[in-house]
């Protein structure tokens, strides 16, 4: 026999209970680093809910509200998830993880609002406590991304030697994910309140105006390949990169009775770059995306990728990098170091060949 | 025999066993009439998956690209570019003669293709260790006569030594998969 017992909630909707009421208490308990409430003459954001890519298929109930919040927080004036949610369905949006244009002008023009926040939630609250969110912030006017980021925290369940008392939900882990993201959208972009590439915050240069191709997926996890876009896209655009924004390529592909995954034709390429006035191209495959590998060492993640960026306009590549790696290969000592996180372990492999594009590219534009 | 001439007849044997325990070389053929100096571009044809795994083909495709791109030695023409070509060149056979060849070399301007096959990709337990085991061959045909330059066929990741008397783990198959291309690159590009 199975089911739930009939007027009792499943296990499921009891742990999605668990992390909503974490979450207030989290928020309740941060309350005072809450800047201030938006006022009228504050800038309206449109928030489009975040995709969710995680197994938790209430993350995005969870995380929302609290987003909502911290962008208020920043003094931004967010246009309400009701109001929003009507223009997507109006709009027929569906995939919000990214944005093509004539959306993006729609959901500004409508709303009053030149910003766009879109992203996505990569949530793991049962054996391994994992929060990952990726953000990034568009002019809705003219298709920019303007600020881009992706972090990633994770902690076990289990006690540990550096840490006695056993965590039995993911909200603490999540609130820290959201915090550091919040801070890095504060500093990157609001203080600077810059509204173009070329104002970008301080320190940062441009290194080019990059298209993504979206990736292949062959690892049998599905949308594994939409987590390593998304953390690369960030990656690049804290490296210096102008991204182009996905849903853009998307939208122009479409156009030309294209779905190209982790290769691009010449032709198709040369377009693209014309079109966007795209310097580089970069595409890749996820071979292996599994979140937890029985070892030795307990459950540890293996994720292998293959990456290349090309000259966009000769369709010349540039580069090339296979990496692959457990989470077990940053043990330095009786387990220290591993990663339990599969997202933490893409951004730590992903980190030495976003540094070489970043140098090798650099060099060629100089 | 004394001491000091068993030692030096026995170490190394014992130092062959070890190192060699597993390990066989590729066999090769290279074509030593033929200027590879004249290769400049290669174009990888996705390689033939003959083993149970389902993306092991497409897999070894992505690292023989990356270790050729790696070698310095070729330029590489873009995957999305060679797939399009030859999903506009009919093959009923499966096999490209001559007029198909010199079509896809002209397009996609390289002077020679690389072909290969992934035979095998296992997994053998040696103790308590998985040990992987990988075939492969590659060969690579001159775009003008159609004519095979070089071939060549290695397996890798057989239990070592250490792993058979010891149960130590190996590489993973993905490792194992880039240590056979690699030695099989090797003969082509010293």
């Amino acid at each position: 026999m199975s089911g739930s017992m009939p007027g009792l909630p499943t296990f499921s909707a009891l742990r999605t209970l668990v992390l909503v009421a974490v979450l207030a208490v989290s928020y309740i308990g941060v309350q005072g680093q809450v800047v201030s409430r938006p006022d009228s003459a504050a800038p309206r954001i449109v928030i489009l809910p975040f995709q969710n890519l995680s197994p938790e298929s209430q993350a995005r109930d969870a995380v929302m509200p609290r987003i909502y919040q911290l962008v208020a927080g920043l003094g931004l004036c967010p246009v309400s998830a009701d109001t929003v949610d009507a223009a997507l369905r109006r709009f027929r949006i569906r995939d919000t993880g990214q944005i093509g244009w004539k959306h993006a002008q729609g959901l500004s023009s409508e709303n009053g609002s030149q910003w766009i926040m879109l992203g996505s939630i990569d949530l793991y609250s049962s054996d391994l406590l994992q929060a990952g969110i990726s953000a990034r912030l568009l002019n809705g006017l003219t298709g920019e991304i303007v600020w881009a980021d992706s972090r990633y925290a994770a902690a076990n369940k289990a006690p540990s030697l550096l840490r006695p008392n056993p965590i039995d939900s993911v909200g603490p882990v999540l609130e820290d994910v959201l915090q550091s993201l919040f801070v890095s959208l504060e500093q990157a972009w609001l203080q600077n309140r810059c509204s173009s590439r070329t104002e970008r915050a301080a320190g940062i240069s441009v290194s080019g105006r990059v298209l993504i191709i979206p990736w292949e997926n062959i690892s049998g996890s599905l949308l594994a390949d939409q987590i390593v876009n998304h953390v690369v896209l960030s990656m690049l655009f804290q490296h210096g990169f102008d991204i182009i924004e996905p849903g853009l390529v998307n939208e122009q592909t479409r156009s030309l009775g294209l779905m190209p995954q982790g290769q691009v034709d010449l032709a198709t390429l040369k377009s693209l770059a014309d079109y966007f006035a795209a310097d580089y191209c970069l595409t890749g495959s996820v071979i292996r995306y599994e979140l937890a590998t029985l070892s030795e060492e307990g459950n540890i993640p293996a994720l292998e990728i293959s990456m290349r960026w090309l000259d966009a306009r000769l369709g010349r590549i540039l580069g090339s990098v296979h990496i692959g790696g457990s989470g077990a290969d940053f043990i330095k000592i009786f387990q220290l170091g591993a990663i339990r996180s599969p997202g933490q372990l893409l951004q730590r492999l992903l980190a030495k060949p976003v540094m070489t594009i970043s140098k090798q590219l650099a060099l060629r534009n100089s | 025999m004394t001491l000091k001439t068993r030692i030096s007849v026995v170490l190394p044997l014992l130092l062959a066993v070890i190192l060699g325990w597993g390990c066989s070389g590729p066999s090769v053929f290279l074509d030593r009439t033929y200027d590879f100096g004249y290769v400049e571009k290669v174009a990888v044809i996705p390689l033939e998956n003959l083993s149970q795994s389902q993306t092991a083909g497409r897999q070894a495709t992505l690292i023989l690209n990356t270790e050729l791109l790696a070698s310095e030695t070729f330029s590489i023409v873009e995957p999305g570019e060679t797939a399009k070509v030859l999903g506009e060149i009919p093959v009923p056979t499966g096999q490209y003669n001559l007029e198909q060849l010199k079509e896809i070399g002209k397009r996609l301007g390289a002077q020679a293709l690389i072909f290969g096959t992934v035979s095998e990709i296992s997994s053998a337990r040696s103790g308590s260790a998985s040990i992987p085991t990988v075939t492969m061959d590659l060969r690579m045909v001159e775009t003008e006569t159609g004519t095979t330059v070089w071939a060549a066929s290695a397996t890798k990741g057989r239990p070592g030594l250490w792993a058979t008397l010891f149960g130590l783990a190996g590489k993973s198959s993905s490792e194992t998969m880039r240590d056979c291309i690699r030695d099989l690159l090797r003969t082509l590009i010293r």
